[in-house]
């Protein structure tokens, strides 16, 4: 779980994350340029990245191009002018390299995946978020539980649908294949605001009136209706009683870790806010800077399993409901 | 050195409810059970049944938009199945529509009890419905907007999604020159269109997906080229006469058809406009201003939704796409159809609904999704906090 403090300057180095989406790039930008060697480059971000990833993108470019014997120079002196264009759709972002310009100017398109958001550049001393996109789809869906695998091995995704348990192998737990289901039949329509949650530790899965036995395995699984009380855990916090709230079971120092949602409704993005607690009749104090996420937090449950907090954001531009799994650690 | 988190798995595992010291307080979001939502839409719809012919577009939208709240399928042949959230209550064609609650609903049943829809409300009149709190939903004019906000409506916009386009039609000769079509496509000032006509509540449209979607819609350009568009036309002759139609119910399409007319003619184009009625067969026009909503958010969906509309009027027929396209091949896609002009991108517009103040958990349709009427809840209205089906 621990990892080194990063300093400024190691923050402006390449976040591994981009690496290979920038090589590619180059690897296309290389192609187009041909003979050309005296190169000037442009880099522009029209998408959400943020300043201090656009700048470590460019400055991985610059890098991966001069190992590619490119020499940057200024526009007028250039025998190719590239410009890269940051953009984002739907799917994801989209980098744009133009290479020429005027009529014999040539334009390669490269998806880039966005599967990670974070709060890395946070303050030193507080709260550092991070949340990972664990899986997405077009259905609504309630929870999910992640249960990990020796490496060679297969990796099950259980997610919790109003009517259904759908379960996912994988080899990587990056893609993920269907493999079965275990329908769920309330005896009573759902409430329209249906909440529920499953459990990668304990196996419970939790309805209202429905209870699942069999510990998640697939073979096993049933569930009934069931008229006992749930026994899930609540965060309740005075004043703050209709957001999305959850301790988690890690501790920062002496102090608990609260994650909690912004206050707007379901018809808005929204965020996860890191607070810390010195003690449970304590005031908690903001501690980091917020997760952004594109859509409402619909739920926030703790994942005892991961030591971290299961988020299921409805996606306002893509329309998917997404599971993240979020992660709070204390910097100093 | 970060340091190592220490485990209290403990302290949450024994307790079913731990209560907090304070946070910023915040507003409310749970949603509440009750009261009736009224609403007003422009369309007279005459039937509900959702195969039965629609007198035009709006109503043929209306209809779509009903059904999709009494019924919980549209299966691909285009009929419907299964109960909605709402049922029938009282229903006064061209009128009236009231739609209660279904209480069994699979989907769970709507936090409002029932839905009051008013029929044949003119745009003008749904604005000063919403401002004095005669009505609770209503969609208006993108133009509108800013008006209604600044006087106290809540305003609800979606991401632009509608694309209004120049379609010059297949077949006729005096549009199949590819330099007169260039022509008129360079003379076209976007920006005027989005600033003046749609209150800046848009887009100019280079491309035939929008740039959220895309991400490759800022390689289009959309500056006009009066320069370029006189030095084509002058190219070309004897200079032919060109008839641009537009729907005559639309004062919005007459407005941009009127701009494109005054662009052209500085340009040295002579353009004629010609009103043409929705159910009339279009005819004895050489182009036709076009708008057309996205079905979905997806770019090679969408664009391939507007292809099927395209095709038959322009006679576009770019290279099929295969199935999971790249962003590098719906980009060359698109590409070919622009640079052919026979379509002409003009302006994004969004969908603008206007709200009262009690509507709550409202997210205005994005492409292909239907009014959200089962999951809006009206605050204030005494409706008790949902804890669980009423």
């Amino acid at each position: 779980m621990a990892s080194p403090a990063t300093t400024r300057a190691q923050n402006a180095a390449p976040p591994a994350k981009w690496s290979e989406a920038v090589q590619a790039l180059a690897g296309k930008i290389a192609n187009l340029a041909g003979r050309s060697r005296l190169i000037s480059l442009e880099v522009k971000n029209i998408s959400s990245l943020n300043a201090a990833d656009g700048a470590a993108i460019r400055q991985a470019l610059e890098v991966e191009l001069t190992q590619r014997r490119f020499r940057l120079v200024p526009a007028t002196s250039a025998e190719a002018k590239v410009v890269v264009t940051l953009s984002e759709g739907v799917s994801g972002y989209i980098w744009v390299a133009q290479v020429g310009g005027g009529a014999a100017e040539q334009t390669v398109i490269l998806p880039v995946s966005r599967t990670e958001a974070s709060t890395k550049d946070a303050a030193s001393g507080s709260l550092v978020l991070e949340a990972k996109l664990v899986w997405q789809q077009a259905g609504k869906f309630l929870d999910f539980a992640e249960l990990s695998a020796p490496v060679g091995f297969s990796s099950m995704l259980v997610i919790l649908e109003p009517d259904r348990l759908a379960y996912y192998h994988s080899t990587d737990a990056v893609n993920w294949q269907f493999w079965q289901r275990v329908p769920i039949s309330p005896a009573n329509p759902w409430p329209r605001d249906l909440r529920g949650s499953v459990s990668g530790d304990s196996g419970d899965v939790s309805l209202p009136s429905v209870r699942c036995t069999g510990a998640l395995d697939p073979a096993k699984v049933q569930c009934a209706p069931d008229r006992g009380r749930s026994t899930s855990v609540k965060v309740k916090i005075p004043g703050h009683e209709e957001s999305e709230s959850v301790l988690l079971p890690d501790r920062c120092g002496e102090e608990s870790i609260v994650l909690s949602t912004g206050n707007g409704d379901w018809t808005e993005p929204d965020s996860i806010q890191g607070y810390l607690l010195p003690g449970l009749d304590q005031n908690a104090r903001v501690s980091g800077a917020p997760i952004q996420m594109q859509g409402p937090v619909i739920s926030l449950s703790c994942d005892l399993k991961q030591s971290g907090a299961h988020a299921i954001v409805h996606n306002l531009k893509t329309g998917n409901y997404e599971a993240y799994v979020v992660t709070a650690t204390c910097g100093r | 050195m970060r340091r190592m988190l220490s485990r209290r798995r403990a302290a949450v595992s024994g307790a079913a409810i731990i209560l907090l010291a304070a946070l910023p307080a915040l507003s409310a979001r749970r949603p509440r059970y009750g009261g009736t939502l009224r609403a007003e839409i422009g369309a007279a719809v005459s039937s509900l049944d959702p195969g039965g012919a629609s007198a035009n577009p709006e109503e043929a939208a209306a209809k779509a938009e009903i059904a999709a709240l009494i019924y919980d399928h549209r299966n691909p042949d285009g009929t419907y199945s299964d109960p909605g959230p709402f049922r029938v209550s009282e229903w006064e064609p061209g009128k009236h529509l009231t739609l209660a609650a279904n209480e069994d609903y699979r989907g769970g049943r709507p936090f409002v009890d029932a839905i009051e829809i008013q029929m044949r409300r003119a745009a003008r009149d749904r604005v000063v419905d919403l401002e004095v709190n005669k009505t609770d939903l209503a969609e208006i004019p993108p133009e509108q907007a800013r008006r209604a906000a600044d006087r106290g409506t809540q305003v609800s916009t979606s991401q632009v999604d509608r694309l209004v386009a120049l379609v010059f039609l297949a077949g006729h000769p005096a549009a199949s020159d590819a330099r007169l079509r260039e022509a008129i496509a360079d003379s076209i000032d976007r920006d005027a269109i989005v600033n003046f006509i749609l209150q800046k509540e848009g887009e100019a449209a280079g491309g035939l997906l929008p740039q959220w979607s895309s991400g490759t819609a800022f390689l289009f350009a959309t500056v006009s080229d009066p320069g370029r568009a006189k030095e084509l036309w002058q190219q070309i002759a004897p200079s032919p006469k060109i008839v641009l139609g537009y729907d005559s119910d639309d004062p919005q399409e007459q407005a941009i058809a009127e701009r494109i007319v005054v662009n052209a003619r500085e340009a040295g184009i002579t353009l004629t406009l010609r009103a043409i009625s929705p159910s009339a067969a279009v005819s004895n026009v050489d182009a036709e201003l076009v708008r057309l909503a996205m079905v979905s958010p997806q770019p090679q969906v969408a664009l391939t939704s507007f292809l099927g509309v395209l095709n038959p009027l322009a006679g576009v027929n770019p290279d099929p796409l295969p199935d999971r396209a790249s962003p590098d091949q719906i980009y060359e896609s698109e590409k070919a159809i622009v640079r052919s002009f026979s379509v002409v991108p003009i302006a994004w517009m969004p969908q603008v609904y206007g709200l009262s103040a009690r509507v709550r958990d409202w997210k205005v349709p994005g492409p292909g999704e239907s009014w959200p009427l089962a999951d809006v809840w009206l605050d204030g209205s005494g409706a008790a906090a949902a804890q669980g089906n009423p």
